[in-house]
């Protein structure tokens, strides 16, 4: 494909930022509802390199937003149906699909050769690295981030939703990790029970990217890198809080 | 919904000083406005305010805003003062918006 394709949002990224957004590999923790808008606005950004994670098989009840889905993919591994279809929205993507939940022993595993080596925080502007992007749908598999995390020394782009709501925060490299931002028993957390609706995914997810780009503009030193967005489609209002 | 803390405030709601406690100093209460996210706006009453005598800690404005919600007891949240969240043993000295945040867990 040509860079036309790029073209309406080429010209807001300087060169760096370019190089990091195409140099980076994005991990993808989770194909659901986060997964899928995530993943649909990440290869519409660039010729990029995602990994995929997610063990689940694609169920009746998440077409009503996991978007990267259809009817026809409907008892099949979400990765395989997910990365399918990204390579038809964008043929120029370099796609590695897992189908298995994400820890640190999994993600060890497959990091032989990969630039996870050299962490996410404080690396040069164009220098290979990995970020994470959170799409889980429990704290508890969360817990498997926070170790990925503090084992490699990668950027967390977090996102959860429920019913109407969602939050966004980025943890850092360095710095507050999911025990500094929801408390220390954070893997305890329920998961998720109530219905969910389609928007309240989309936005958070966009929010989610909307990091990433920052991300590769100014490193770990993003507008949510020390705060967190609340999303509440109730009321149609975002809040910000900062974390001390 | 007001719940008047140990020191009452002003009829305007401001901060009022306490008469001097024991040790001689004049203590303070502070006004909390309540505003809770998410599910739990459905079992925090709107316009709930609490007056609390300060400095106090995030630890005891919990058990405050429990006393008046039992409902919260065992709910999972984490508090926020001024649009800053306050860590678990930390010293509140002054009023303003107290939010009740819980985590959203999905994907």
């Amino acid at each position: 494909m040509g860079e036309a394709r790029y073209a309406r949002h080429r010209p807001l990224l300087d060169d760096a930022t370019w190089r990091r957004l195409t140099t980076t590999r994005f991990v993808i923790a989770g194909c659901g509802g986060l997964g899928c808008h995530v993943l649909s606005s990440l290869a519409r950004l660039g010729p990029l390199t995602l990994e995929l994670w997610d063990p689940a098989k694609l169920d009746e009840l998440d077409l009503n937003r996991q978007i990267l889905y259809t009817p026809d993919d409907l008892g099949h591994p979400k990765v395989y149906a997910a990365a399918a279809r990204l390579r038809t929205i964008n043929p120029d993507l370099e796609i590695a699909a897992h189908q298995r939940a994400i820890d640190a022993d999994a993600f060890r595993a497959t990091r032989r050769g990969s630039p996870v080596d050299r962490g996410s925080g404080d690396g040069e502007a164009g220098e290979p690295a990995t970020v994470i992007l959170d799409c889980l749908d429990s704290f508890a598999a969360r817990a498997g981030l926070e170790a990925i995390r503090n084992e490699h020394r990668v950027t967390v782009f977090h996102g959860g939703v429920e019913g109407w709501y969602g939050q966004v925060t980025t943890i850092g490299a360095h710095g507050l990790g999911y025990e500094g931002v929801f408390g220390p028993d954070f893997g305890a957390i329920p998961a998720a029970t109530k219905p969910i609706l389609p928007q309240p995914v989309a936005a958070v997810a966009a929010l989610q990217v909307g990091e990433v780009v920052h991300w590769c503009e100014t490193g770990d030193r993003t507008p949510l890198s020390n705060a967190m967005l609340l999303y509440d489609g109730r009321t149609m209002r975002v809040d910000r809080v900062e974390f001390s | 919904m007001s719940v008047p803390g140990p020191r009452g405030v002003d009829g305007a709601g401001r901060f009022a000083e306490a008469p001097a406690g024991a040790d001689g100093r004049a203590s303070q209460t502070a006004r909390l406005e309540v505003r809770a996210f998410g599910p739990l706006s459905e079992v925090v009453p709107p316009a709930l305010t609490l007056e609390v005598r300060v400095p106090t800690s995030t630890a005891a404005v919990r058990r405050r805003l429990e006393e008046c919600v039992p409902d919260l007891v065992g709910a999972v949240f984490r508090l926020a003062l001024n649009a800053q969240f306050l860590a678990d043993g930390e010293r509140i000295e002054t009023g303003g918006e107290l939010a009740v945040l819980p985590p959203f867990a999905g994907g």
